[in-house]
């Protein structure tokens, strides 16, 4: 029998959504508003940085606004605590996943150095800390699902 | 291929004993979340000494009552 969806996992789909949306409009604007001509390097960097800072109240919108709404929503509809969610059980899991989010990000950190070696343009350096950022993202919440679905011996 | 030492449990047995207490009851009472129960239940979380304690002392029995050690065939070398 499939058994029901736990409160942790519906929390952990919101955020793979609220990652992808999240992402997606940043880097719809990035790209819309990214106009390199004339830029200096100091210019190509503060573009970036800037757009690094954006990301962080997107995903306000996007990540945190969605998860309280559900949060308050799950509760008037199931009538069930979200009581201890940050237990032994939780933590071990949350802790697989942020080490899984350091593997992906530290690639991302060796492929940013190489392209700074290999002479790319700021905008690739940037982004591949971006992406991997990303990436990073969406692997810790896909591998905590799949803790949560699996079980940790 | 291997088999993995495991850690059993008659938590379901228990609960169905104990006034077929909810999973939601018992993880109040140990201050968990339900989730963790089941995992625990399906055997697909062993739980720390402290919250394996904690299990058996609200049915009020031993631990080894509650939870059993299942050793592998894996060999020492």
């Amino acid at each position: 029998m499939e058994e029901k969806m736990s409160i942790q996992e519906k929390q952990l789909i919101i955020s793979i959504v609220g990652t992808l949306i999240s992402y997606g409009v940043f880097y719809f604007y990035a790209f819309k508003w990214y106009q390199p001509d004339g830029f200096s390097i100091r210019d190509d960097m503060k573009f970036w940085a800037e757009g690094l800072l954006w990301l962080i109240p997107i995903q306000i919108g996007f990540k945190i606004v969605p998860f309280i709404v559900f949060h308050i929503i799950h509760h008037i509809v199931t009538k069930e605590k979200a009581d201890h969610m940050d237990d032994e059980y939780g933590k071990k899991i949350e802790s697989k996943g942020n080490r899984n989010f350091y593997y992906v990000f530290q690639a991302g950190f060796y492929g940013a150095m190489i392209a700074i070696l290999l002479d790319q343009s700021i905008m690739v350096i940037f982004n591949i800390f971006i992406l991997f950022g990303f990436l990073g993202t969406l692997f810790m919440d896909i591998s905590q699902l799949y803790f949560y679905r699996r079980g940790i011996r | 291929m291997a088999i993995k030492d495991r850690i059993e449990n008659n938590i379901r047995t228990l609960r169905f004993m104990a006034e077929e207490m909810t999973q939601m009851d018992l993880a109040e009472k140990v201050k968990v979340s339900r989730q963790t129960i089941v995992a625990i239940e399906k055997s697909k979380y062993s739980p720390s000494l402290e919250l394996a304690f904690k299990i058996a002392k609200v049915f009020e029995k031993p631990l080894e009552e509650v939870f059993q050690f299942i050793p592998g065939d894996s060999k020492k070398k």
